[in-house]
């Protein structure tokens, strides 16, 4: 036997031994009747009090949801009769037995949850019965307590019942989250600034320096349709343009999209060499909707410099802009271009500009059937 | 006249009961879409006023299930701002007209009167 072999045996023989001589008290000791009775006992509690604990658990389950069915029944029907009441709200009488039910939290945080979620879905003297039911019920305190709190989820959810009840004495609480650093809390914020002054509240857009993301520019621009359009949009957009935020030059863009201002074009056209690429991506985008005369040969311009991403939106853009003059535009990138994605884009281009254009692509297949043949039927099955 | 209401929202779901009922129609209320379409089959409603957005079975296919009856009930579709790519699925199976969220329940009941006059 090898010497390290050997000691490994030893050290085994030992450690074994060591552990017989150990535990054999051990086992022996506890092994004792007295021992064993008083595990069975303890075993005994142990099961009792988990047992215990269910029940008072699942009691506990039980009645919360027996008084949540109690307060849902005594408030929705009242709830519902006072919003869909012709007359206004504000001085309606609150039945006793619900006055003594909204002293407890759970039926405010109820009826609250309920207010909000009507006045997302109704307008007029209802939305504005929802207000008065809201302050009438004093449920304002509450939604102020979850402003302040520190959990961000509360926080944003306080700032939305606020926005959301048109409170516009909390105009400038809400206005100073609007640059917070949790997302949630700022999103509620700008949504609800907007809620609550409309195009006024994009001032948000001069200090904000987190990105806007693309979903919340989306919610911005819904909440932006149900105001009516500021005046003062036209010049406000181009000193967000200069916006060190990229995505707040790309939300003025989209401003100057949805709004048509045609007025800032020069100021849209600056952008396209932004050093972005998502803003000069949103600026072609932009410029193709505003369709100035210029536009395509802009484009054209800055087509080489441009990132691969931004080069198919410029042709997808020239779709719908471009007119014979681009054709032979089109028609070389057709050719020097050795991509299929950007072929297949010029030739859909080339095919939209003016009524020879699918006539040019014709010729094309016929003097050069691989690869414009496949790109020609590929385009004309899809003007089918 | 019967009108079938289909919202998921409690509160929602009894305001639009009690202010049709109180503009003097039956109304049938339900809370998934699942059931709506069943009793859209049962009790053929003569209008069926939906939310898009429904548990089981969505808006459309409530839609969908009213105008292959026999009786073709009307169909007025709730929607939320933002869903224009919804309403014109709506549109295309058959809707009759739609009201974006939030809407008044004065513009609703008016919506409503002029698609009983076109029933009628």
């Amino acid at each position: 036997m090898s010497t390290p072999e050997a000691i490994c045996t030893v050290l085994l023989h030992t450690i074994l031994a060591v552990l017989e001589n150990s535990t054999a008290p051990f086992f022996s000791r506890f092994m004792q009747p007295d021992y064993l009775l008083a595990a069975v006992e303890v075993l005994a509690v142990i099961f009792t009090s988990v047992a215990i604990a269910i029940y008072i658990r699942l009691y506990r389950k039980k009645r919360d949801y027996f008084f949540q069915q109690h307060i849902r029944q005594s408030i929705e029907e009242w709830l519902t009769a006072t919003i869909i009441n012709e007359v206004p709200a504000r001085d309606c009488e609150v039945p006793a037995d619900l006055t003594r039910l909204l002293k407890k939290r759970f039926a405010r945080h109820f009826v609250i949850d309920e207010l909000v979620n009507n006045k997302k879905n109704l307008s007029g003297l209802a939305g504005q019965n929802i207000i008065a039911l809201y302050e009438r019920l004093d449920l304002k305190q509450d939604s102020l307590k979850k402003m302040r709190s520190s959990y961000w989820h509360i926080k944003a959810r306080g700032i939305q019942e606020l926005y959301l009840m048109d409170q516009q004495d909390m105009l400038t609480a809400i206005y100073k989250n609007t640059n917070s650093d949790n997302e949630e809390i700022r999103n509620e914020a700008q949504t609800g600034i907007i809620h609550l002054t409309g195009f006024d509240g994009l001032r948000f857009l001069n200090v904000v320096s987190y990105p806007i993301t693309e979903w919340q520019q989306l919610k911005l621009l819904e909440q932006l349709r149900l105001s009516p359009v500021s005046d003062t949009l036209a010049d406000e957009i181009p000193v967000w343009l200069q916006s060190a935020n990229n995505s707040v030059c790309i939300f003025a863009l989209k401003l100057a999209d949805e709004y048509q201002q045609y007025t800032i074009h020069d100021a849209v056209a600056s952008c396209i060499i932004h050093p972005d690429k998502q803003v000069r991506n949103q600026a072609i985008k932009t410029l193709v909707r505003m369709a100035h005369d210029d536009t395509p040969a802009l484009l054209i311009a800055h087509f080489d410099a441009e990132s691969y991403s931004n080069k198919l939106t410029i042709l997808d853009g020239l779709k719908d802009i471009a007119t014979q003059e681009q054709a032979s535009f089109l028609s070389d990138i057709l050719e020097i271009s050795q991509d299929n994605v950007i072929r297949i884009r010029a030739a859909r281009a080339l095919a939209h500009a003016g009524p020879k254009g699918m006539d040019q692509l014709k010729i094309k297949a016929y003097m050069q059937p691989e690869p414009f043949a496949r790109i020609y039927q590929h385009i004309k099955a899809e003007s089918r | 006249m019967k009108i079938l209401v289909a919202e998921d929202e409690a509160v929602m779901r009894k305001t639009l009961e009690m202010k049709l009922q109180k503009e003097g129609y039956e109304v049938i209320v339900c809370s998934d879409g699942r059931e709506a379409i069943g009793k859209i089959e049962t009790e053929k409603p003569s209008m069926v006023i939906t939310d898009i957005m429904l548990p089981y079975s969505s808006g459309l296919e409530i839609v969908r299930a009213a105008k292959a009856q026999e009786h073709k009930s009307a169909v007025l579709v709730l929607t939320a701002l933002g869903q224009e790519k919804t309403v014109e699925e709506a549109f295309e199976l058959g809707a009759d007209d739609y009201m974006t969220k939030p809407f008044s329940l004065a513009e609703l009941a008016a919506r409503i009167k002029r698609l009983v006059a076109n029933i009628k």
